[in-house]
Formats: structure tokens, sequence, C-alpha cells
């Protein structure tokens, strides 16, 4: 499946460029110091149709896909800022989870949210003790009557106090290892940041984002049958679903992030001069910005293939797992690279590739690490024994 | 009602560049719509907008490559668009102002329209004459370097501010059919957006020849041409400080000392 750019595609990537140039670096700057949500930044992806663009025209989007949703992501990411990674938690988890999972209702009140940006998501998977291993969450939903009862903790939550729903994955049945990724369910939880039962201690991260991370602790919150994306107990194949354009998603994120840096590092290396020429004329500073920027176009053409594979309903896990992993690695790389072209500048808030080298370095780690997407395809695609 | 907006896609150079001929090298060049067509498009958009039954169409005399530049006005809400293009465009090399007047000419004439909007000037050559030669070309009233445009499209009446030297601003009430030529300001051109660029792919984008508007290869004979590129010496050298105005007058304290201007 290759991909072939289209009039279409060239056209999603100048408006979107536009957008993301037009909030600049103080933009950001300001809504990372004091924690704010980039509300008007926002505003203006849903008015001209960019969080709706993969959500189809009867739910108030526009019908395209998770290819044109790559794109869109890149860009945003490559324009500055964090709108790549913030497009990730609602339109992909959000919007991807909803749309072929929820039942006609959910779709009816939560897909239309999206598109039009009145809706934020957040994500509750991680736990303490769990980590990685999302079979042994202690998150219990227990049911009672019409309602469940949810009681546990979870850990790293982004962006709660900005949320309009929550994506929760509990427990509803104890773990059975002769079937063990049944019992596992997902919930939407509306407002979770202002229920009784939900408190948030926030944790110090270092990333530089707008968006807080928070210690979330759950004691009792009621909810109504309803509330189950997909099926009672069957979270796992939901999630296993929707995680290949969590992994494509996250790729853009990072590719995105990884051209900026190179993008500024040219330009950096054009400018700067010391002993008389730009430094950009040495091959020392010239080859590392030209073999990051080889890598992520190759890293950029996989992740392609697994969108336009996932639009065509085949299985991407190999070229989705693929796509994150090289990505988020060529992107740090590309990053330090930058940091390193920019001089003793590189360490300064001004320039923001430090930033970038944060935020690409995140996606090493988050939101799955690149042992287990590695541990993926070594076990799913090469048929090498389970490791773990 | 009928809107015509003519269009050009310019090439614009980076800071540095190699001189390739008669032209910059293809290399050092990018290419996107003409600035000020940016605001003769929005202008009519927003006519449209506020009207009932008003057609924007917009032309262009420029190559294949013009098009995807082109689709993007549609994204934004022009409603059709012609392409004007012939092998003899691309032998002519280069065209004045009347040569494209009365290309354009030939397209009014098909269309007929009742308002034709163009930028003030193209930022390539920068004639800045185009729109008010296609006037006189058709016979048509018209304003120049409009910065402000009142529409009473019932009467047939186009009250318009144009911007003069000096910062002296002319209201004019011009007769319809007419030329404007819209300055930059005038309005804040929109972003396309996802929708628009999605009805665009399937608007009508037609490429006329110049059998098509009955012309020939004569027509396009031109007076001007161009007979050097060169880059002028620098006469000297601007150093632009960016940073905060503590930084900028720190740089600028210690460069007026190393110059000399300042002792100490
Ligand atoms: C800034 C930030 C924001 C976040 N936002 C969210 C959020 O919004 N929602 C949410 O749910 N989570 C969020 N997280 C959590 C994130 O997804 C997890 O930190 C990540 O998945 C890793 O889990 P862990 O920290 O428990 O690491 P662990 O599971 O403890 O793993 C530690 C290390 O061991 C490796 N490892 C573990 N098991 C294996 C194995 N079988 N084979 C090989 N290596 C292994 C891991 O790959 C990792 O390198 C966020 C984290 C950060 C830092």
């Amino acid at each position: 499946m290759t991909h072939v750019e289209t009039e279409l595609h060239g056209m999603i990537r100048e408006s979107v460029g536009e957008i993301a140039a037009e909030f600049d670096r103080s933009y950001w700057r300001e809504h990372i110091e004091n924690r704010t949500f980039p509300e008007s930044y926002w505003n203006e992806l849903a008015d001209q149709g960019w969080l709706g663009v993969a959500i189809p025209e009867t739910f108030g989007g526009e019908g395209l896909g998770m290819l044109e949703m790559t794109m869109v992501i890149e860009e945003l990411s490559r324009g500055g800022g964090q709108g790549g990674i913030v497009f990730v938690l609602t339109p992909v988890f959000g919007g991807i989870s909803v749309l072929r999972h929820g039942s006609t209702a959910q779709k009816e009140q939560i897909l239309p949210g999206i598109a039009d940006g009145s809706l934020r998501f957040c994500m509750g998977l991680t736990e303490p003790r769990a980590g990685t291993n999302t079979l042994a969450i202690d998150t219990t939903a227990t049911r009672d009557g019409e309602t469940f009862v949810i009681d546990g903790q979870k850990t790293f939550i982004s962006g709660v106090e900005n949320a309009d729903k929550m994506l929760l994955v509990a427990r509803t049945s104890s773990f059975d290892r002769s079937n063990p990724t049944h019992g596992v369910t997902m919930f939407l939880i509306d407002e979770p940041a202002e229920r009784d039962a939900i408190s948030l201690t926030e944790l110090d991260t270092t990333v530089p984002w707008f968006e807080r991370q928070y210690q979330v602790d759950i004691d009792g919150l009621v909810v109504p049958e309803e509330s189950v994306l997909g099926t009672e107990d069957g979270g796992m194949y939901l999630l296993f679903d929707t995680l290949n354009t969590e992994r494509i998603g996250g790729a853009a994120s990072a590719l995105g992030g990884g051209l900026r840096a190179i993008d500024l590092a040219v330009d950096y290396a054009c400018d700067r001069e010391v002993f008389g020429k730009p430094i950009g004329a040495h091959q020392a500073i010239q080859h590392p910005l030209a073999e990051y920027y080889a890598k992520l176009m190759a890293a950029r053409e996989i992740t392609y293939t697994a969108a336009a594979k996932w639009d065509a309903d085949q299985n991407c896990g190999m070229e989705a797992n693929a796509a994150k992993y090289l990505a988020s690695e060529y992107a740090t790389e590309a990053a330090s690279q930058a940091i390193q072209t920019h001089g003793g500048n590189g360490f300064t808030p001004e320039y923001e590739v430090y930033d970038i080298w944060q935020n690409v370095r995140l996606t090493q780690t988050a939101p799955i690490s690149n042992e287990m997407v590695k541990n993926f395809i070594a076990e799913h695609h090469l048929g090498l024994p389970r490791s773990y | 009602m009928k809107i015509l907006v003519t269009v050009k896609e310019v090439a614009e150079a980076e800071d540095d560049f190699d001189i390739d001929g008669l032209d910059i090298d293809e290399r050092y060049l990018e290419f996107d719509l003409n600035e000020w067509d940016e605001y003769a498009i929005e202008e009519a958009v927003q006519i449209k907008e506020d009207g009932d039954d008003v057609e924007v169409v917009s032309v262009t005399i420029g190559p294949e490559r013009a098009e995807e530049t082109i689709r993007m006005g549609l994204a934004k809400g022009v409603d059709r668009a012609i392409r004007v293009w012939d092998d003899a465009f691309a032998d002519v090399g280069m065209l004045d102002p009347k040569t494209k007047a009365d290309v354009l000419s030939a397209v009014v004439e098909d269309e007929q329209p009742d308002l034709v909007l163009t930028g003030v000037q193209a930022g390539d050559d920068s004639f800045g004459a185009t729109g008010v030669t296609l006037a006189e070309t058709i016979d048509f009233e018209w304003g120049a370097v409009v910065n402000a445009l009142d529409l009473d499209a019932g009467a047939g009446v186009a009250s318009v501010h144009r911007e003069l030297e000096g910062g002296i601003e002319e209201l004019t009430d011009i007769e319809l059919p007419a030329v404007l030529t819209i300055q930059t300001g005038i309005n804040e051109p929109r972003y396309a957006s996802l929708r628009g660029i999605r009805q665009a792919q399937s608007k009508p984008l037609d490429l006329h020849e110049l059998d098509d508007l009955g012309l020939e290869e004569s027509d396009l004979e031109s007076p001007l041409s161009r007979t050097a590129m060169y880059e002028p010496e620098s006469e000297g050298d601007a150093t632009v400080f960016e940073g905060s105005a503590e930084e900028t007058a720190t740089e600028l304290a210690s460069l007026l000392r190393d110059v000399g201007v300042v002792e100490g």
C-alpha cells in the first residue's frame, strides 16, 4: 500500500500549517506557564472542521479517515506547540473509541461534541501497581442493579481538569488465567473533575505541557450502566482494537515534532555564523540533520501505510507499532541534534528545541513504551515466543 | 450578480538564491497565491455571503502548477475557476499588463461579470497596472487601491474608499459594471476549512486555451521583454536584533560602541 499524496492532502497540510503558524511560541509559552487550556487554538481547529476530520458527516464531522487525521496531527506538531499531542487525546482516543464501539446513543451524544470542540477527553488507564500490564489493574467496577460502583486509583492521568469525559478502564470480573483478556470494561465518565467520588492530586512531571498530570483516586463512584463503552467485560478487545490508532496518532505527533526540530535547526544553521561562515556549511552540522530527516521520512511512509491500512479495514498492527517506534526514536534523535546545532541557545527558553526534545522523548514511553511495541512486533509479527 | 476575481500564483524567493538566465533559479522559489488576491477573493466571497444569488468566478493565467493554489480559492468560497493557458504562453515569457488585459478581456466577454476584482498588484512583477488596464480595455468604470467597499447591488453602485498617498482617503461611488483593484487589509482573509477543501475537489476548474477565447498566438506579442536579471550590490548591512527590549537595547549599545558611534 504505497502512499500517494493527493491535491486534497496538500491543501490539508497547507491550511493546518497556516493555523498552527498563527499560534506562535509566545502563545504556547503563556499557556504552558499558566497551565491553561489553549481555547482559541482549539476553537479555531473546531471551527475549521479539523477536530472532526475522521468523524462521519452524520455525526457532524468531515468523514475522512485516519490517513487525513495523521496528516493533521503531523502538521499541527510541525507547526509548533502542543496541538499534535492534545489531538491524540480527544479525536483519537475519544473519537475513535466511541465511533468504533459506542452505542448509537453514545455516538449521537458524543461525536458531534468532539467535532465542534465542545467535548474534551482524558484517558484513565495507567495505575501505580499495574503499570504497563493493563491486565493487572486494581480499579474495580462492581455491578449494582443498573449501576456500577467504581473504586481504585489511576496515575499520570493528563488533562483531567479540562476534560468533559474520562475514558476509564476498570475490572468488572476477576482475572481468569484461562481467559486472560476477559473481565475488563471501559467506562465513559462525565465531568471527572467535578465528581465528589473522584479526588485529584496533581503530580509533578517535567514535560512542558499546558496540561497537568494527576493521581486520580476513585472512591465509590456510581455510574449508570449506559456509561459502559462496548461490552461489559469486553474492554480489552476494545482497547486492542483502538490501540493501533493511538500508535498512529502518537507516531504522527512525534514525526511532526522531529520535523519541526529539523526545520528550526536548518534555519539556525543557515543564520548563525562563527569562523566566518554559517555553521550549516560544516558537514558535521549538515550530515546528522540530513540523516535524521531521511529517517523521519522513512518513518512517515510506514505511518501513512498504517493509517491507510486502518482506513481500508486491514490489519495494521505491524505498521502501526513500527511507525510509533521509529517515529519516536528518530524524532528524539532529530531533536537532540537540533539542540546540538543551537549551541548554548539550545538550552534557553527562547529557542524551542529543548521543549521539542522533551515532548518527543516522552513518545518513547507514553502512551505506550517502545519495549511493549517491540514485544508486539516480536510476538505477533515475527512469531517469537511471548516474553512476559 | 456575478463577480470575476483575477488571481495569480506568484513566486517568492528564499533569502539566498541563484539567478539562472533571466530568472531566479526555480529551486529557490516557492509558489503561492499573490497576497493582494487573497483579499480580493475574500471580498468577493463576503459579498456572496451577504447577498443572494451571487456567483464568484476566479480567473488566472497560469500553468498547471497553479491549480492547487487556484483550488484553495475554491475552498475559500469561490464557486468556479477558470485557468487560461496554452503552450504559447510558455514561449512568450513575460506578459505586459496590456497583453494580460487583452487575454482577461476575452474572459470578461464570455462571463459578463457585473464586478471584476483584482489585486492592486502582483508581488512578483509589481506592475500594479493590470486591473486598470483591463477596465480600460473592456470599458468598465474602475477604482484603484480600494481599501473599503460597500456594494449596493440593487442600485448598481459600489461605494469605495481609495487609499491615496500621505494617508489621504478618497470616497467615491462607482457605477457597475466596474473593476476594483483591492488593497491588502480591506478584510481579514479566512483560512480554508476542511469542508471547504472537500467541496473544492468537485467544483469546476476549467482550462481555456487561446482558441477557446477566440485569441491567437499573435495576441500574446508583448512590447516588453526582460533583458537582464541581477542582484543589486548592497550598499550597507542591516542588522536586525531580536528579543526583548532589554536584550535588543544591550545589543544595540554594544554595536554602537563597536562601530565607534559612542565611546566607552
Ligand atoms: C507526561 C505523562 C502523561 C501521561 N498521561 C497519561 C494519561 O493521560 N493516561 C494514562 O492512562 N496514562 C498516562 N501516562 C502514563 C504512561 O502511559 C505510562 O507511564 C507508560 O505507559 C508506562 O507505564 P509505567 O510508567 O507504569 O511504566 P512500567 O510499566 O513500570 O514500565 C517501566 C519500564 O519497564 C518496561 N517494561 C515493563 N514491562 C516490560 C516487558 N514485559 N518487557 C519489556 N519491558 C518492559 C517498560 O517498557 C518501561 O520502560 C502519562 C505519563 C506521562 C509521563
